[in-house]
Parts: structure tokens; C-alpha cells; sequence
């Protein structure tokens, strides 16, 4: 019994060899105490040291194949060991966390909110940025594709179509160019069996599907054959459309449709998510257009999209484009020599119309919910951190059992990340809601590669947002927590010192917090502003009680006079209905994304290069189109039905154009040059109206503009306008029925014109709702956060209060004393922030409209609310300490 | 000089493991109790007791510990473990099956069929 006691081993040390030194410096030991043994043994039985030595190393076989095997050994288990510790260190942390949140389910239950609150913001908007941003494009190598635009000299604007000669020259001369696709889009009818649906369609060169790198998912593309005149006529039909008005009838391959009365073979089916030139065509035909018969100088509809040859960039291309164009200048002056240097966009950005005002709003949204995130973070950190110094005794008693500061770090953190991880959870649940009811209210126009979702991208996103946030509201408390010699948190009444250091690192958070908060709101205050503005902007004509119907006659089935005979009879049919005030038409409606330019001057300044001309946008309107919209006649006389090719060329002018050139009352009766510099038409002004909004809300005060009879020109398109009594969207079902009684084959599309303000109002409506709503959150967190402060440092300071209380201050002093802080600790934050809000407000100054980024309103209701909303958030804990019993109070502790 | 009789393959663990549940012995101490238990009979080259020892502590039947030796020195003690225990039990139990109907067969037969 005794000797066996002796073999116990008399002290222990920890086994945690696991480095490859390490383990071969313990293998080395302990064979060399086993030989050393070995050795004494023989030396006792009477060999020589020596002897000995050589002896025992005989016995023991081989040492050094022995050694390298137990090393190898040794190693091993050192990585399993390792490994397995840290995941038994982390099922500990785990249930540790879960055990000590268990007991603060107040702390954890509004940590998880808040940051639930932030990470779901942050989701929303990723998931709608997503398919206009980042979803990979629906086409094959997608980055080797370059869309062409040039830049109109006189407009400064980007030019992006082009006459079909100029894209083949383009595509004939190009070594950068694999292959160059020219198309257009435009609006159809679709008739049958299904009804008469109004659709747009683009027609394409053959080639389009192997630019794009594009297969049908049924059917076949198209052919080189298909294209040209006097080929069969095919069609190849969107995938949603399919389902939609053939059920997904894969019979219907090989079938006929009826495009403008033009009967269609369908070809093919287009993959789900395709979509090109954006989501609304839902119908492709090829080109009947040939290169060799169009006129180069003549109509240009065609957009061009190439695909680069290998090795070529879009830079590269665009030098190589540019010097071809301008030798085709000195080729064509008259045709190409008009038009300057050509640009080379990606895809994304040239599918998609609104791309700058797309990436500001995109940037001001992911820069605010950042910004609710950070403040959700901020606000879950001073909780952490009050939480914390509630904790000390706690961490302390761990400490002094031997975890080091970095395992109670890791512990704290470990309670954080799963707090988050919660938090995240409930997040993309309040997300995934949010987005269903976001979704619908994106514009429908604009490119995009499928609808906003929650997918794995999105979802990638918000766990590594979700992950970020423990290191931001846990890492600091953890380490402030534990900088402190934990040791110390052992003695009595340390509890609150440790109090004290979180009170100065929670005032820091509020101040971060208030002025994050104050930023937001200012952000959010100058979008409301912007939108109030837009709302109340002077259009130039009556938006409200007005009714526009695009209808396109088929080419096939009406000739230029039976089209005017239609809008004739269409305007008897819509001014019969009692609701309708007055009926007109245009070729172009405010506001609804289409302008054309045209270049005018007088007479005596007709000798100007042509590049001096100014710019009018330029309308074609039927009599009686200033009256139904509402815009006011100032001067002369509005067109009349005699206004037509038999009688001289007339031209109505906006104030804008007359005050220009002469004054509103001078301008009757002059002639005005129009169009083309080198053979602009001669027209006679009869009458000047008021400047309308045509182009957009956002933009400059609009320039010149000019109208022209629809009567004295060879246009077909155009749109019916009605003014109605009443609301005009309970008339749309009447206004359609009347139009299709005169061609039951014809698609009417109607729109109260309220709907296309409201869309070009967008930007501002839908910004300032989610700034609003963030704004209104962050507002909620740093009261929330100011309050926790206050209410902490009064439990705190109870005694002084009893103290002060005895010492004869009254409630009322208490009370005062209290909120004062709450507006004090707020005065820092508040000034920070309004740095930050003039800051962020000259960055965002593109996207707002009729405010100063600086403007004077916002900053002072700012300056108000704070305050006042701190003072609101100390009232309670100011009550609270204003009840304090002075004896009780001086009793405890 | 005991000739080199060498354990049967398969019984190195078991007389091992059975050295180590009178306690936690360093691989010296092992080596001389295996030596001592069989008066000499059953030798183990200490090579491979020690390849034995670290392969048993890899696979969790001894645990290991540095501790100082009863002369002084720091040693590398191997201590039984609960699973070394049930390997240790399984092991014998078969050997001492195996054992006794290797004797079975080896007795003379008593009387025929």
C-alpha cells in the first residue's frame, strides 16, 4: 500500500503539450528518464557506466524509430485536443450564455428587437437593390457585352439610337466587336382567341440571342433567315407572357399568333428570368429591316448591343468605335458627320434608363438603414454594458477560478453573437414581410433581373451583417468590462466604481448614438421637405381630373387618313360621355419618359452655326390640347381643324421660347425656324402658352418648348388626352369601352395622369417613406437609449439623492436637476450630428429638390426635437428620483 | 538471460492495462511490473511498450500526466481510464475463454465414445 502511494505522482501539471516542439521535447524526456533508470539499474548490478549505457540502449530497442513514432503520435492527439477544447469551450460559453440570458429576459428580449429592427432594414433594402444591382443579368458572360451610345454635340445628351447602315458599318469595320446586334421596341397589339392585349415587342437582328449568349427553353432562336425582307414572320415569346395568356401551352411552338393584324409563327419560349431590352417586352421578332435599303440619314430607332471579341475591354472598344465614326463623319457628313465620339456602356447601366438616380436613391437608402444599424449596434452596446457592470462579481469569481480575460471575452462575445444571431432570425422574418409588401411598389419600367426577394445572396448578406454586429455592440463592452483587474470586483463594494466606469462609457454611446440619430433625421426631414416641395411644384398644366389612352392603329389595317379619321371620331365618342369636359391628343404626354428635340432660331439669326441653335423639346398636339391639360393660352390662338397639310405651317410656343427670342406679346405672328439648321422649316408662331414640366420633376427650370399640329404632320402614334368631371380613374372603364366600340381589335391602354406623376414622383415619395420610417426608428432608439442612461446613473446616485433630499432639496430640484442632464448629455451628440447632417446633406444634394441641403427648417426642428425628446426621456427616471426616501435611501447599501 | 519469449500479438494492451489498475505508474515502472507479475517469463521490449503506451493514451484507455517520481525526477505518469477499464475487462475475458479451451484441449482425454 505504501510503495503504491509513492508512485502517485505527487503534483500534477496540465497536459497541453500540442506543439510539434512541445510534443518532442516531452517524448524526449520521458525516454530518457525511462533509459536513465534503466542505466542506474545495471550500474547497481555491477556494469560499468558505460556498459550500462550502451546496455540499456541495446535492451530498449530501437530509441530513435521509437521516438519519431511516439512524437508522430504526440502531434496528433495535440491537433485533436486542440480542436476538441475549443469546441467544448464553446458548448460551454454557449450554455453559459443561454443560462445567463435566461435570467435577463428584459435585456435579451429588447436586444434581439432592436437589432432585429436594424438587420431587417438593412435586408429590405438589399433585397430590393439586388436585382437592379447585383443579380447576375440573364445573359451568357455578361461582362463582354457593350452597349453603344454616342453624344449629341448640340443636346449634350447620350444618343443611343441609331439608322441601321450606321450598325452595320459598325459591325462590318470593328475588330473589337464579335458581333453587333441592332433593336428597338415599341408598343403592339396582340389578337386572338386570348383578346386584344396591348404588349411591347422588340424587333432584333437575328443574331441577338447569340450576342446575348441565350438559348429558348423551348423551341428554337432565331435564324439569319428570319431576318431581312420578305421573310416568314416569327415570333419568339417571354416566358411569364406564355404562362400568362397561353397557360404555358407548349403546343403553342409552331403555332400562329397575331401581332398589328400580322399573323406570327412562335418559334420559341424565352427562359424565366430573361428579359431584354427591359421587363415589360414580353415579345421578340427579328429585323425585316435590311441594312442596304434603310436610309442612313433617315429614321434611326435602332439601339446597338455588341459583344466583345476576346481581349478587348469597353475602353479599348471605345477608341476603336470612335476613330471608325469618324471616318464614316467623312464618309456621310450629312449622316454621320452630325454626331461626336462614341461611348461604350456596360450593360446594366444601359438597360436601365434611370441608372443615376437608381444608384443615388440606392446609396441614400444603404447609407441610411447603415446608419439605423450602427444605432441599433450603439444602443445594444450600452445595454451590454450596464448589463455588464451589473456582472462584475460575477466575471470576477471566473476570473479568479483561472479563466484568462481573452476566455471571458470570448464568453461575453459568445452571448452576444448569439443574442444577434436571434436578432437575425427575426429580422429576415420582419424582412421577408417588409419585402412582400415593398415589392409591388417598384417601378415596373425600370431593368431588373427578376423580382426582390429574399435569396441566397440577400441572405448571405444579412449573416455577415448579422455577425458583424457582435463585434460592434459586444466587443467593446466585453473588453471595457474586463479591463479592470478582475481581482478587485471580488471586494465589497466595488460594485459601484465598476458602475461608475459604464456610466462614462454609456454617456459616449448616447452621444454617438444621438448624433447618428440627428443625422438620419436630418436626412430624412430633407427628403419630406423635397417631396412636400415636388407635390406642391408648379406643373404648367392640371395634372388632377386628366385621362390619357395610348392606342396604336396597326399599320396594316389604317392609312395615315383612316388613322386621323379614328382620332376624329375617337374625340366625338370621348367628349359624348357626360364625364369628359374636353378631348384632345399629342404625341407626347408630360412626364412620361419621351421627348424629342428640335433645334429652333429666327430668321435674322438663321446664318448661326449649327451647333448655336438653341433647343426646344418639341410636341405634336391636336386643337384643343392646351384647354384639356389645363395649360393656359397666353397669347394668339390655339390650332384649329383647318391647322393641316393644305394650310402653312404653324407652330405653337411656350412662354419659356417666346421671352426668348421676343416677349410673349410679340411673338404672334413671327416666323420661327424649326428642325434641321442646314434646312430648318419656316413656321408662323399663332399663339404662345405656358411652360409645362415635361422631362422631369427633379431637374433645371424647363427650357424653350414648341408644338406643332398632329394634323400637318405624317405621324401615327400619338396618345388621346380627355380632361373628365370627376375622379378620371372611375373612368378609365368607360374610356375604354368607348375607344375599343371603334375597333374591337384594338389594345387601349388608359392612365389617369395622377399615376404617372405619382411614378416620377417616386423618388421622393418612396424616399422619404423609408428615411421616414428609419428616422423614426433611430428617433425611437436613442430616446431609448438616453432613458436607459438616465434611469441607470439615478438608481445609481440614489444615496446622493437622499443625501440631497435630507439636506433639504426640493422634488421639484430633483426633478429639474435630472432632465437637465438628460438635455446636457444630448447637447454633444446633437452638435456632432449636425456636422454630420450638413456633411450628409451636400452628399445627397442630387436627390433633393426645392430645399437647401442646409436648409434652415430642418436643422431647427432638429435642433427642437432633440432636446425636447430628451427631456421627455428623463422625465420618468427625474420622477422616480424625486420620490427617493431620503432614510431608505441612506439606509441600504 | 531469459531467452526472447515475445508477448502473443493482441495481449501487449492487456498486460499493460492490467499493470496500470494497481495505480498510475511511469512507462519504467510499467516494464518492471510486467517483468515482475510473470517472473520473468513474458518480456516486452521496451520500444514497444512505449509505442503501446501512446498508441492506448491516443486512443483514450490511459491518460497521462507529468508528475515527480518517487526519486524525484519528473515522470510521465499513465493512469486507467474508465473506457481503458472496459477494454481491459473485454480483453481478459476473451484471453481467459481462449486460455481455458486451449487447456480443454491440451487435458488428456478421459475414457472414449
Amino acid at each position: 500500500m505504501a510503495k503504491q502511494r509513492d508512485q502517485e505522482p505527487r503534483r500534477t501539471f496540465r497536459l497541453d503539450r500540442h506543439s510539434r516542439d512541445d510534443a518532442r521535447a516531452a517524448v524526449d524526456e520521458e525516454l530518457t528518464h525511462h533509459l536513465a533508470l534503466l542505466e542506474e539499474e545495471l550500474v547497481s548490478e555491477g556494469w560499468t557506466p558505460d556498459e550500462a549505457r550502451r546496455e540499456a540502449a541495446r535492451r530498449f530497442g530501437d530509441v530513435d524509430g521509437t521516438r519519431a513514432d511516439l512524437t508522430t503520435i504526440q502531434e496528433r492527439r495535440g491537433r485533436m485536443n486542440e480542436r476538441g477544447r475549443i469546441l467544448e469551450e464553446l458548448g460551454q460559453d454557449l450554455r453559459w450564455a443561454m443560462r445567463s440570458l435566461r435570467h435577463a429576459p428584459g435585456y435579451a428580449a429588447l436586444v434581439v428587437l432592436t437589432l432585429a429592427f436594424g438587420i431587417a432594414a438593412n435586408t429590405v433594402i438589399f433585397s430590393v437593390m439586388n436585382p437592379y444591382l447585383f443579380r447576375p443579368l440573364p445573359f451568357g458572360e455578361a461582362e463582354e457585352l457593350a452597349h453603344i451610345a454616342q453624344v449629341n454635340p448640340v443636346t449634350g445628351w447620350h444618343m443611343d439610337r441609331f439608322s441601321l447602315p450606321i450598325v452595320q458599318d459598325w459591325a462590318d469595320r470593328s475588330q473589337g466587336l464579335e458581333a453587333l446586334a441592332a433593336y428597338a421596341y415599341r408598343g403592339g397589339t396582340v389578337t386572338g382567341p386570348e383578346g386584344a392585349e396591348g404588349i411591347n415587342f422588340a424587333p432584333v437582328s437575328a443574331n441577338l440571342l447569340e450576342v446575348l449568349q441565350v438559348q429558348p427553353v423551348l423551341g428554337r432562336g432565331f435564324v439569319p433567315e428570319d431576318g431581312g425582307p420578305g421573310a416568314e414572320p416569327v415570333a419568339l415569346l417571354d416566358h411569364g407572357f406564355w404562362q400568362r395568356r397561353y397557360l404555358g401551352d407548349p403546343g403553342i411552338v409552331g403555332r400562329s399568333i397575331t401581332l398589328n393584324e400580322v399573323a406570327h409563327t412562335v418559334v420559341g419560349i424565352m427562359p424565366p428570368r430573361f428579359a431584354f431590352p427591359f421587363n415589360r417586352v414580353v415579345l421578340w421578332t427579328p429585323l425585316r429591316e435590311s441594312a442596304a435599303a434603310a436610309d442612313r440619314a433617315g429614321s434611326a430607332p435602332y439601339l446597338a448591343v455588341g459583344r466583345m471579341a476576346p481581349g478587348w475591354d469597353r475602353e479599348r472598344l471605345d477608341g476603336e468605335l470612335t476613330r471608325i465614326q469618324s471616318e464614316l463623319g467623312q464618309a456621310y457628313p450629312d449622316a454621320d458627320g452630325r454626331w461626336a465620339g462614341v461611348t461604350v456602356l456596360p450593360m446594366r447601366q444601359a438597360l436601365n434608363f434611370a441608372w443615376d438616380v437608381l444608384t443615388l436613391t440606392f446609396s441614400i437608402m444603404l447609407g441610411a438603414v447603415a446608419f439605423v444599424l450602427a444605432i441599433a449596434c450603439v444602443n445594444v452596446a450600452s445595454l451590454t454594458l450596464a448589463r455588464a457592470s451589473t456582472r462584475v462579481r460575477d466575471l470576477s469569481v471566473r476570473s479568479a477560478m483561472g479563466a484568462s480575460r481573452g476566455r471571458i471575452v470570448r464568453q461575453l462575445l459568445t452571448e452576444s453573437t448569439l443574442l444577434a444571431l436571434v436578432g437575425g432570425v427575426v429580422g429576415v422574418g420582419l424582412a421577408a414581410a417588409a419585402v412582400a409588401v415593398v415589392g409591388p411598389l417598384l417601378p415596373p419600367d425600370l431593368f431588373r433581373v427578376g423580382e426582390a426577394r429574399l435569396d441566397g445572396t440577400v441572405l448571405a448578406f444579412t449573416v455577415a451583417v448579422t455577425l458583424a454586429t457582435p463585434l460592434i455592440f459586444g466587443l467593446a463592452p466585453a473588453l471595457a468590462t474586463t479591463r479592470k483587474d478582475l481581482a478587485r470586483g471580488l471586494k465589497a463594494g466595488s460594485k459601484s466604481s465598476g458602475g461608475l466606469a459604464a456610466s462614462r462609457g454609456r454617456k459616449a454611446l448616447v452621444t454617438v448614438q444621438v448624433a447618428l440619430a440627428v443625422v438620419l433625421l436630418a436626412g430624412a426631414g430633407l427628403m419630406i421637405r423635397s417631396f412636400a416641395a415636388v407635390q406642391e411644384m408648379e406643373l404648367g398644366f392640371e395634372a388632377e381630373r386628366v385621362l390619357f389612352a395610348e392606342v396604336v392603329p396597326p399599320q396594316a389595317a389604317y392609312d395615315l387618313t383612316e388613322v386621323r379619321a379614328f382620332t376624329r371620331e375617337a374625340m366625338v365618342r370621348l367628349e359624348a360621355l357626360p364625364e369628359v369636359a374636353s378631348a384632345s391628343a399629342a404625341s407626347f404626354i408630360p412626364l412620361n419618359h419621351e421627348t424629342s428635340v428640335w433645334q429652333f432660331n429666327a430668321p435674322e439669326r438663321a446664318g448661326a452655326p449649327g451647333e448655336e441653335w438653341p433647343t426646344a423639346v418639341a410636341n405634336r398636339s391636336w386643337p384643343g390640347y392646351p384647354t384639356t391639360l389645363g395649360i393656359p393660352l397666353l397669347a394668339g390662338r390655339d390650332f384649329g381643324p383647318g391647322d393641316d397639310l393644305d394650310g402653312p405651317p404653324v407652330v405653337l410656343v411656350s412662354q419659356s421660347l417666346a421671352e426668348r427670342l421676343w416677349t410673349v406679346e410679340q411673338a404672334v405672328g413671327r416666323t420661327l425656324l424649326l428642325g434641321d439648321p442646314d434646312d430648318p422649316v419656316e413656321t408662323t408662331v399663332v399663339g404662345v402658352v405656358g411652360t409645362v414640366v415635361h422631362q422631369e420633376l427633379g431637374g433645371e427650370r424647363p427650357g424653350p418648348q414648341v408644338y406643332r399640329p398632329i394634323l400637318q404632320s405624317t405621324t401615327r402614334r400619338h396618345y388621346l388626352v380627355a380632361r373628365t368631371e370627376g375622379d378620371p380613374a372611375a373612368l378609365s372603364a368607360s374610356v375604354r369601352r368607348a375607344l375599343t366600340a371603334l375597333d374591337p381589335d384594338l389594345a387601349v391602354t388608359v392612365q389617369p395622369m395622377s399615376a404617372v406623376l405619382r411614378e416620377n414622383q417616386l423618388q421622393w415619395s418612396l424616399g422619404s417613406a423609408f428615411l421616414g420610417v428609419f428616422g423614426g426608428g433611430a428617433l425611437l432608439l436613442a430616446t431609448l437609449g438616453i432613458y436607459g442612461l438616465i434611469a441607470f446613473s439615478v438608481a445609481q446616485r440614489r444615496r446622493e439623492m437622499g443625501i440631497r433630499m435630507a439636506l433639504g432639496a426640493s422634488a421639484r430640484g430633483i426633478r429639474w436637476t435630472v432632465v437637465r442632464d438628460g438635455v446636457v448629455l444630448t447637447a454633444t451628440g446633437l452638435g456632432v450630428g449636425l456636422v454630420g447632417a450638413l456633411v450628409v446633406g451636400r452628399a445627397i444634394a442630387a436627390a433633393l429638390y426645392g430645399v437647401s441641403p442646409f436648409d434652415p427648417v430642418t436643422l431647427i426642428v432638429v435642433l427642437v426635437l432633440f432636446p425636447a425628446v430628451a427631456a421627455l426621456a428623463s422625465w420618468l427616471p427625474a420622477v422616480r428620483a424625486s420620490r427617493t426616501d431620503p432614510v431608505g435611501a441612506l439606509r441600504s447599501d | 538471460m531469459p531467452s526472447d519469449r515475445g508477448l502473443l500479438p493482441g495481449t501487449v494492451d492487456l498486460v499493460i492495462l492490467q499493470t496500470l489498475t494497481e495505480g498510475p505508474r511511469h512507462g519504467f515502472a510499467v516494464s518492471r511490473a510486467i517483468a515482475q507479475r510473470s517472473e520473468g517469463v513474458l518480456e516486452l521490449q521496451d520500444a514497444a511498450l512505449y509505442k503501446a503506451l501512446h498508441r492506448m493514451e491516443e486512443s483514450g484507455w490511459v491518460s497521462a500526466e507529468w508528475g515527480i517520481s518517487d526519486k524525484g525526477r519528473r515522470a510521465k505518469f499513465y493512469r486507467l481510464t474508465a473506457s481503458g477499464r472496459s477494454q481491459l475487462e473485454e480483453e481478459a475475458g476473451f484471453w481467459r475463454r481462449y486460455a481455458a479451451a486451449v487447456f480443454k484441449v491440451l487435458e488428456p482425454r478421459k475414457g472414449g465414445a
